[in-house]
Parts: C-alpha cells; sequence; structure tokens
C-alpha cells in the first residue's frame, strides 16, 4: 500500500511503507504532517499511521541548520521523492541570490559582476564536484577578455582606435569568448552530475540555454532548487 | 574561515573607500578606472555605461549631471542601497549572509526599464 503525505497546502508521494519509516526516521516527514492511504480520502495525522510501524533508528526532528534534509516531489524530471539525509548534508547550499537580481546586477554594471558571479558560482561547483574545471576555464576566459580590454583602452588612448579590429584582437575576443563557453558547459556537466547523483534531483540543463545565458540559467535553476528546499523542509535562507 | 560578519564588513569598508576614491579622483580626469567589457568588445553603450560618473556626480550633490550620464542607475541607486543596506544589517547583527528576499515584479519591472532605456539610449545617443 502506498502513502501519501500533506504539509499545509502540499501534497507529496506516493511513498511505500519502507519510505515513510525511512522518513519519519531522517525527520523529512514529521508525525505531525497529514497522511492518507492510498484510495482513501481521509487525512490523519502521521502518528496515527506510523502508530505501530517500528521506526529503523531514533528519529531525530529536523533542526534549524544548513543541511537540513528536504523531500517531496521535485520539479525536475525522474526525481526521487527525497534525499538521502547523509548526502545532502555534506554538499553547501547553491548560491543564493535570486537570478533575476543577478541579471539584473549583470547589466548594471557592464558585465562585471556576472563576471564575479560566474567564479562564485564556480566555486560552489569546485565544493560539490571537486573534478570540475569551470574555475580554470572561467579564469582564463576572464584573462583573455581582460587583456583585449586593456589592450583596446591603451590602443585608444594613444589615437590607435582603429587596431580594436585587427587580427590579434579578433583571435583573443574569439578565445575568450569560446573558453567562456567551454567554462559554462563543463558547468553544466558538473552542475548535472551533482543533481544526479550526490542530490538525486533529476536536473537536465539545456544546451541552447546554457549557451547563450550560462551563469544566469544556472543561477534560474539554483534559486529554483533553494526555493523547494525551503518550501519543502523549511530549508534555511 | 572568515565571518559573514566580517566579510561584509570589508565590503562595507571597500565601498565606502571607492566612494572615497571617486569623489577625490573625477572618473571625467582620472583615466584609473575600470572600463565597460561591454563597450571596450562591441563598441556598443550598455545599461551600466556612465554608472561610474553618475555616483560620482552624486557624491558631489549633482543629480542633473547624474542623470545625464546614467539615469537608470542614478534612478536605482537608492534600491540597491537599501538592498545591500539590509543584507549588511543582517550580516552584522545576524552573522550570516542572506540575499534579501523581493517581490517578484520587482526585480522584472527594473530589469525591463534597465533594458529600454540601454535600448533607446544606443539607438538615440541623445537620451543620457
Amino acid at each position: 500500500m502506498n502513502y501519501f503525505i500533506k504539509r499545509d497546502l502540499s501534497e507529496y508521494g506516493p511513498y511505500t511503507l519502507a519510505d515513510l519509516q525511512k522518513y519519519v526516521a531522517s525527520g523529512n516527514i514529521l508525525l505531525t504532517d497529514l497522511c492518507r492511504s492510498e484510495g482513501l480520502a481521509d487525512w490523519v495525522p502521521v502518528s496515527q499511521v506510523i502508530g505501530n510501524i517500528p521506526v529503523p533508528v531514533a528519529a531525530p526532528q529536523p533542526q534549524p541548520v544548513a543541511g537540513t534534509v528536504y523531500g517531496g516531489p521535485s520539479p525536475y524530471g525522474g526525481a526521487p521523492a527525497g534525499y538521502a539525509p547523509q548526502a545532502v548534508s555534506q554538499y553547501p547550499p547553491p548560491p543564493s541570490l535570486h537570478w533575476g537580481i543577478a541579471l539584473l546586477l549583470g547589466v548594471l554594471t557592464c558585465g562585471i559582476f556576472g563576471w564575479v558571479w560566474a567564479f562564485v558560482q564556480a566555486a560552489w561547483v569546485k565544493k560539490v564536484q571537486p573534478e570540475s574545471k569551470g574555475l580554470l576555464y572561467y579564469g582564463i576566459s576572464i584573462g583573455l577578455l581582460m587583456l583585449v580590454i586593456v589592450v583596446a583602452f591603451s590602443e585608444g588612448a594613444a589615437g590607435r582606435a582603429g587596431a580594436f579590429n585587427s587580427p590579434i584582437f579578433v583571435i583573443l575576443r574569439l578565445g575568450g569568448a569560446i573558453m567562456w563557453l567551454v567554462a559554462a558547459f563543463n558547468m553544466r556537466t558538473s552542475i548535472e552530475e551533482h543533481f544526479n547523483s550526490a542530490e538525486p534531483i533529476g536536473l537536465s540543463l539545456n544546451g541552447v540555454m546554457t549557451f547563450f545565458f550560462s551563469i544566469y540559467y544556472f543561477q534560474y535553476h539554483f534559486t529554483r532548487i533553494n526555493e523547494m528546499k525551503q518550501q519543502m523542509m523549511g530549508y534555511p535562507r | 574561515m572568515i565571518s559573514a560578519r566580517a566579510a561584509m564588513n570589508g565590503v562595507a569598508a571597500a565601498g565606502l573607500a571607492g566612494a572615497a576614491v571617486l569623489y577625490r579622483f573625477s572618473p571625467e580626469e582620472y583615466s584609473f578606472y575600470p572600463r565597460c567589457p561591454f563597450f571596450a568588445l562591441t563598441r556598443h553603450y550598455c545599461p551600466g555605461c556612465g554608472a561610474t560618473r553618475a555616483i560620482a556626480a552624486l557624491l558631489h550633490g549633482n543629480v542633473a549631471a547624474a542623470l545625464h550620464f546614467n539615469a537608470a542607475v542614478t534612478l536605482l541607486l537608492p534600491v540597491l542601497l537599501w538592498y545591500f543596506g539590509k543584507m549588511y544589517w543582517t550580516a552584522v547583527r545576524e552573522n550570516r549572509v542572506e540575499w534579501p528576499q523581493v517581490p517578484q515584479w520587482s526585480w522584472k519591472v527594473a530589469l525591463a526599464c534597465v533594458l529600454l532605456f540601454a535600448v533607446a539610449r544606443d539607438l538615440a545617443p541623445t537620451i543620457s
């Protein structure tokens, strides 16, 4: 028999009896949450349903600290219903700035905030996926673009603005842009790996969106993941 | 590991130092300020172009000049100061970094206005 869980206005499940035991034991599901059996309409407290079910370990209550587990249905396709607590607690949450604010700050700072935020995202990915090369590739990309900018303005100051379109400038700009894309797609791979193994929510990142919007697209998903955590289990911001 | 409070105090101190430099050394006279990467790479103005000069003008109390250099940044600056001020206050009081939550509509309206401003300025350079 399967069970559904209701907290506030949200419903989660179905869960098997074993799932229910596991999530009560881990604190994902509280004894005060409402529960109903599949095929029945009445909601009763989980404590009534699970009263005669032995809980495998002493059930710790969720603590208001970073790393609280979260469960329930995921907006991402094919996601399992909940996280293994020991897996989630090992990882820091993704950067929590709302993607819209990140985009606004990016456009207001001539894109410089976007460069800084790329490093913030890459540093987080490096923490959760140590083999990621995003930080290195972003560094190379921004290094090349900085070189173009410095030379462009020194040439401009020297009255040789036409040099901006010289082959060396084009190559440097192209190199910087290519490295940026290499970094973005490396980040995409690492983020997908993380959210399909260590924190399995079935995340899939679109290649076209990664190509055009990279950091802001990643931040969009980080925002949703953080919101999901907060909604599911009162995950701290 | 540096605490959130110390980190935000460092950021605030850097901000104040930056404002002092902007106040003392006008971006119109000194060329050591960072240049717009978007302009360097594309030769088109981005929404943030002129922001440094606008803030310098504001520091001297010249609102009209600030609006001329970059109206979008000038008008949004109070909101941004409130946003980061709130973030700083949370860090100082509770020793944690929290990006303040804002209503969904607010950033959408701000972003739309900024992008419209950028397009209009690029198409008609007489617009500040």
